[in-house]
């Protein structure tokens, strides 16, 4: 029987075998579908700015600031995790594809991990390249010397989505694994928890993501208009308060999903 | 190890050289190894044409090669087959029986799972009966068949007169049952050697015209269903 084994090789290394699956993810996953449907959600905010520019015009900041809390991180920060991190695993374990991969000399910590990191690299960077586009359009209303001058905020905003794609992404792909038809939970906890209960009064914001997502922003019951509407009726967290607690948060659902989905027995 | 499922599914947008090359690569293979070892591995199977184009454009017999061509392409040591003839043409089959006795005889352990069971007895003459998880037996087809002598088998006759040759049969202790279905008997008895005479003796005598006899149950598949039961 020896005989047999010497054929073996010696397995790919995690971050060559994680980078694979990353790999595979653009390529089959990934898919052209949901790159038109991404392209196409993403032109909204890029449509709002260009006719707020033309219609409206006034102070692109306070513009910029409620895109970002009101369609950047309350939808799009929301919806994309949770369109393809709920989809990345369940649709594999559906389509009985991930058979294919569960036979490779691969642990399934990194095929898991590896389509997660994948969501959460194409959600961060498709937000960060619509939010500057945006920021071009809106702060630029304000004078192009204000686009260089206001460049922190941008940096700001664009760091804070990308801390919102990891973290929806950890607890969308948790669904996935978990539940056999994850979709409508999501839906009612990204759309309806996160976005109804940190503008809640009490103590209910301190149990969303989304609520110390806006702290990061630094944003508090003070704002005006819209923002008011937006902005949890609580003090935010401090920044570095918020920035923790979101980390320990995004490890805890990144360590429970790959832990439960490397121990799962999949009905395939 | 190397495993081929049961469900047909595939990454559909690729081609199936895309598809093997890019499973082959998570064996730590490089991108031109991987090719190279995935151009073998369909040929190997036969499936030569189509390998630049979608899978969703192969036929039914095409995809179950490729499954197996995915399964052997990065030169496994095992091969764990599920239902590998499934929708294959006769043709197909019995290339595909070729390719699995070849690679066996080269040192690779393969295990072959199925539920057409007479596609086993064309492959190997040891199995494992498997039921809900559990071993029922194990071994070569005669000794497994040894081991449920104490089941009825049976027997199925082609004769004019069925009902009178069943009122004959059941008449001796070992015969269990006997169904009539037109000119057409099923014997079921304890002991298949004394039964198998005894028609041949009713038969060479005179006193019944007996067109067929076959055994229902020389096949895995009634020693599959004696051992579920």
């Amino acid at each position: 029987m020896n005989d047999v084994f010497t054929k073996d090789r010696p397995v790919p290394g995690l971050f060559a075998s994680g980078w694979l699956v990353v790999r595979l993810f653009f390529r089959v996953s990934l898919g052209r579908r949901r790159i038109l449907w991404i392209a196409l959600a993403m032109l909204i905010p890029v449509a709002m700015a260009v006719y707020w520019r033309i219609a409206e015009g006034g102070d692109g900041t306070a513009f910029f600031v409620e895109m970002t809390v009101s369609l950047f991180l309350q939808f799009f920060a929301l919806g994309l995790p949770l369109y393809l991190g709920v989809s990345a695993i369940r649709d594999e374990i559906e389509d009985k594809t991930i058979v294919y991969l569960f036979a490779r000399p691969l642990h399934r910590a990194v095929i898991l991990g590896g389509k997660i990191f994948s969501v959460a690299l194409v959600v961060s960077f498709a937000l960060a390249l619509v939010l500057t586009v945006v920021y071009g359009i809106v702060v630029s209303a304000d004078g192009f010397s204000e686009l260089g001058a206001r460049l922190p905020r941008l940096l700001l905003h664009a760091g804070v989505l990308a801390v919102a794609s990891v973290a929806y992404t950890a607890l969308f792909s948790l669904f996935g694994v978990l539940l056999r038809k994850p979709m409508l939970l999501a839906i009612l906890i990204g759309f309806m928890w996160e976005a109804v209960a940190s503008n809640l009064p009490g103590a209910f914001p301190r149990l969303t993501l989304l609520y110390y997502l806006k702290s990061l922003l630094g944003l508090g019951p003070e704002a005006r208009g819209l923002m008011a509407v937006l902005i949890p009726s609580i003090e935010p967290a401090p920044f570095y308060t918020a920035l923790a607690v979101l980390a320990v948060a995004t490890v805890i659902l990144f360590t429970a999903t790959l832990t439960i989905g490397s121990r799962k027995e999949y009905r395939i | 190890m190397g495993y081929c499922p049961e469900h047909d599914r595939f990454y559909e947008d690729l081609t199936p050289l895309q598809f093997v090359a890019l499973l082959t690569r998570l064996h730590g293979y490089s991108t031109e190894q991987a090719r190279k070892l995935s151009r073998q591995a369909l040929e190997q199977v036969e499936l030569t044409q189509k390998i630049d184009k979608p899978i969703r454009t192969l036929s039914h017999g095409m995809r179950q090669r490729l499954k197996v061509a995915q399964a052997l392409a990065h030169e496994p040591g095992w091969l764990v087959l599920d239902e590998p003839l499934s929708g294959m043409d006769p043709v197909g089959r019995a290339r595909m029986i070729r390719l699995f006795s070849k690679l066996s005889g080269e040192g690779t352990a393969v295990l072959v799972s199925s539920h057409v069971l007479h596609e086993l007895e064309a492959m190997t003459t040891d199995i494992l009966l498997l039921n809900k998880g559990r071993l029922l037996a194990q071994g070569q087809v005669q000794a497994i068949r040894e081991l449920i002598d104490g089941h009825p088998h049976r027997i199925a006759l082609q004769t004019d007169e069925p009902r009178d040759l069943g009122r004959e049969l059941l008449r001796y202790d070992d015969v269990v049952r006997v169904e009539v279905a037109g000119e057409r008997i099923v014997v079921e008895t304890r002991s298949p050697d004394t039964c198998y005479n005894r028609i041949g003796e009713l038969a060479s005598g005179g006193d019944f015209r007996v067109r067929s006899m076959v055994s229902l149950d020389d096949n895995l598949e009634a020693v599959f269903r004696y051992l579920v039961k």
